[in-house]
């Protein structure tokens, strides 16, 4: 693991994480498992990141871990302290030690309020400080995300993409966070100001020591970001490992076909086997057993009853990672270069 | 970083990089407020929508022409009009007049001329309640040595004598020989034997009907006493119309300011003789406090009914929501009707516990005017609450109150007070509908909507008396057009972003 002395306890300790949704439908409601006892650390000063199809449950995951979604079953720690099944005015209290960073620039501002306004929130919020503190503290916040004082007086609709979400980061740091959660922080960018925002990222995750929850279904921001990674399948963890070795040898075949179906320059075709047949199956019926059974390339191969009737356990299978496999290591094919 | 009981302090703590940080940008701050000063933004968010707003001409305009309106209709008391119900002098009827029409032919057989000496001045003095004034004016040929005095003591006798009541007279000499003589009798609020001849119109018309009636104030009579003396007005007013304290205090500001001079007949008169300007600006009085009661009824009902049924959500907005749609499907003005109707038949009990008709009819306009607002403000609180910087808000420790108060409800607000400018013509043509009815305002208040009517039925094939309906049209008309002028141009100064214009 690349995390800097990281203090034995982790800062956010997720455990047998469920949430359900009770879905109204015309056929009576269904109930939707959205996270099925889902496991994961993140040690101080980490990034890990969550990586997986749209629908997996990755903001679904991040919310009820951090207690702003209510969980359904399950426990989460950050810092040694329960978020989940708390009063409402705890877990706010909590929670503003993590800031949240959304996809969507545009609709994470109130549209009436101006940026001085805006960054001034939380503290406000919090309490504690005069208006004019509340400003500097603002200004302080644009300064360390690369805008300046000329923005401080003007709405939010007055900036580009890639400002505004430069704006969300200043919010979320505005309370000192040591947990920044980064929902999908870039998928609204184009790629030029993706890279910005990363590169910013990175910075201040640096200065600051910031721990990072990055959920991303792009894997080149994953890469570049994050020193580890869980990879969902429909609200399950199907793999965990350091970003490095998951890059190089990804070990359940979703991951597989996941990084196999990165467009790449590169790399010659893919095998076919590393290619998904179908969609993903609906979250309201998950098929029994493992859930990715009916779509897995590895079982095609060599069929196994346990897939379709036991759910795979996420266990140890290497140093500092874990998959949830019945079939866990086929001849492994060679680490992709680069 | 402890993880102690601090969170409140965790990003407070003394000595945290921002604050350093903070610290070294006060020069900074300064040139941002500085900037911000010169580029003429110094304002909070409402200080910067009212600049953009008066920087819109038709919005300055609409503005203006609102508070002409309500400057008129406020201090309606104050300015030199004719009373609103003061009827012409004369018992047989005729025509409403327009005075700017050439003058009829009339038959001048060396004749009191009428038309000029019986006009009508009943103007609010302030003796508002108290007194009826007869005014004479009397004149002899010039240098014949002509002694006003036993007339004055004659028609004084007369006048006492047909109102029941001592009458008391005082002269006053005039250029070029003659004379003003005032006769004025004490009046009580509906005084016995003065107020009862017409149920609607308690004490004046009672006198003058008298007045009218009685031989020795017949213009033949008058002509035949010594100065000719000519009927000049009659003015005095007695509890037909309620003036609060603050009214007869501007009534009286009235008589300093303006004396005895009052407008004339400068937009004609109806068929009763009254002066259909002074009706015009005492009837939006009515008008206008109607259309504003309902529509601050609509709005704050809406806005926290739609507000709570959004926010909530789930089976409570269902519930609400439903009652709307139950509300809508009835006939509203049904609605309305059947409500007013029932409480006319408690009207002695509500009016001893303080509560008057017009309240009444206020707040039943309001009560029914709010579903729509109810229907667009929750619609607008949905959508605001899907998108995430609710969840950013909530993410920060936010309370429901803070966000509902503080983001949600303003955002809110634009839409509601461009839905308010629509509703508010509505409530104002609902007021002129049930007026109509006999459900609104009755005949001595006048109002918008009556007048409107009034002078639709004055409409015949035989003549039109087009400034009756003309008028009153034209101030309802342009009213509602100022109103919803301002209501878009409010909308584009409120919604940062939407408006034509986003900076200076």
């Amino acid at each position: 693991m690349s995390s800097p002395s990281a203090p034995a306890a982790p800062l956010l300790e997720v455990r047998g994480l469920e949430k359900r949704f009770v879905v109204p439908g015309a056929a009576g409601s269904g109930e939707l498992l959205a996270l099925a006892r889902v496991d994961f650390d993140l040690a101080r000063g980490e990034c890990l990141a969550l990586v997986g199809e749209s629908g997996s449950g990755k903001s679904t995951l991040a919310r009820c871990a951090t207690g702003l979604l209510p969980a359904s079953a399950g426990s989460a720690r950050f810092d040694g302290r329960e978020l989940i099944g708390r009063p409402r005015r705890e877990v706010a209290a909590l929670r503003r030690r993590i800031g949240f960073v959304f996809q969507d620039p545009r609709g994470s501002f109130d549209p009436r309020q101006r940026v001085d306004g805006i960054l001034a929130e939380p503290l406000a919020i919090q309490g504690g400080l005069k208006p004019r503190q509340r400003r500097l503290r603002a200004l302080a916040l644009l300064a360390a995300v690369g805008l300046s004082a000329e923005h401080l007086f003007r709405y939010p609709h007055e900036f580009s993409g890639g400002q505004r979400q430069r704006l969300a980061i200043a919010r979320a740091l505005a309370l000192e966070p040591q947990l920044l959660v980064l929902d999908e922080p870039t998928s609204a960018l184009d790629v030029s100001v993706q890279a910005q925002i990363l590169n910013l990222l990175a910075e201040l995750r640096r200065e600051f020591g910031l721990s990072l929850l990055l959920i991303a279904h792009d894997l080149a921001v994953v890469q570049h970001l994050a020193d580890r990674v869980a990879v969902l399948y429909l609200g399950r963890l199907v793999e965990v490992a350091p970003a490095a070795a998951l890059f190089g040898a990804p070990q359940h075949p979703y991951t597989q076909a996941l990084l196999a179906s990165r467009p790449q320059r590169s790399r010659p075709a893919q095998p076919p086997a590393a290619r998904l047949a179908g969609d993903p199956p609906s979250p309201l019926a998950p098929p029994p057993g493992c859930a990715f059974h009916p779509r897995c390339p590895r079982r095609a191969a060599q069929p196994d009853a346990r897939c379709a009737e036991l759910p795979p356990i996420l266990s140890p299978s290497g140093p500092n990672r874990a998959l949830a496999c019945h079939l866990p290591l086929p001849p492994s094919p060679p680490p992709a270069p680069g | 970083m402890t993880a102690g009981n601090s969170d409140a302090a965790a990003g407070l703590r003394a000595g945290s990089p921002w604050e350093r940080r903070a610290a070294g940008l006060a020069p900074e701050l300064e040139k941002a407020l500085q900037a911000r000063r010169r580029a003429g933004l110094a304002h909070g968010p409402l200080g910067l929508a009212w600049r953009r707003l008066w920087r819109t001409p038709s919005a300055r305009a609409s503005l203006l022409f609102l508070a002409l309106w309500a400057l008129l209709s406020g201090l309606a008391p104050l300015w030199p009009l004719p009373s609103p119900v003061a009827m012409r002098l004369s018992a047989e009827p005729s025509p409403p007049r327009w005075p700017w029409a050439p003058a009829p032919d009339l038959p001048q057989h060396g004749e009191l001329e009428l038309r000029p000496t019986r006009r009508l001045r009943c103007c609010a003095d302030d003796g508002w309640a108290h007194r009826a004034v007869v005014e004479f004016s009397l004149a002899d040929e010039p240098g014949s040595g002509f002694d006003p005095g036993p007339t004055a003591a004659l028609l004084a006798e007369r006048l006492g004598q047909v109102s029941g009541r001592r009458a008391s007279a005082a002269l006053e000499a005039l250029a070029g020989g003659s004379w003003r003589l005032c006769l004025s009798v004490p009046l009580q609020e509906r005084a016995p034997g003065l107020g009862d001849d017409r149920g609607a119109l308690p004490g004046r018309p009672g006198l003058e009907a008298r007045l009218a009636a009685d031989g020795a104030f017949s213009p033949r009579a008058l002509a035949a006493l010594p100065g000719a003396p000519r009927l000049a007005g009659l003015r005095y007013h007695s509890g037909t119309w309620e003036l609060s304290a603050f009214d007869r205090w501007l009534v009286g500001w009235r008589g300093r300011l303006f004396g005895l001079w009052q407008s004339g007949p400068w937009l004609g008169t109806d068929a009763k003789g009254r002066d259909l300007l002074a009706r015009i600006v005492w009837g939006s009085r009515v008008s206008l406090q109607v259309a504003l009661v309902a529509g601050l009824c609509s709005l704050t009902i809406g806005l926290v009914y739609g507000a709570m049924a959004g926010l909530i959500g789930g089976r409570v907005d269902n519930a609400m929501m439903r009652l709307v749609d139950a509300l809508y499907s009835l006939p509203l003005i049904f609605g309305v009707i059947f409500l007013v109707a029932i409480l006319n038949e408690y009207r002695s009990e509500l009016a001893s516990r303080g509560i008057g008709r017009l309240s009444v009819f206020y707040a039943v306009l309001g009560a029914v005017s709010w579903l729509t607002m109810a229907r667009v403000v929750r619609g607008q609180v949905l959508r605001l609450k899907r998108q995430d910087f609710v969840l950013a808000l909530e993410a920060l420790g936010a309370s429901r109150m803070r966000i509902l108060f503080l983001h949600l409800l303003p955002n809110v607000l634009p839409i509601a007070l461009v839905y308010l400018t629509l509703s508010v013509p509505a409530v104002l043509l609902y007021e002129a509908f049930l007026s109509f009815l006999g459900l609104g305002v009755e005949p001595p208040q006048v109002s918008w909507g009556l007048l409107a009517l009034d002078g639709s039925e004055a409409l015949s094939k035989l003549h039109v008396f087009w400034w009756l309906l003309l008028f009153p049209a034209l101030a309802m008309g342009s009213t509602l057009l100022a109103l919803s002028l301002l209501g878009d141009e409010l909308q584009a100064a409120l919604e940062p972003g939407t408006g034509r214009r986003d900076r200076a």
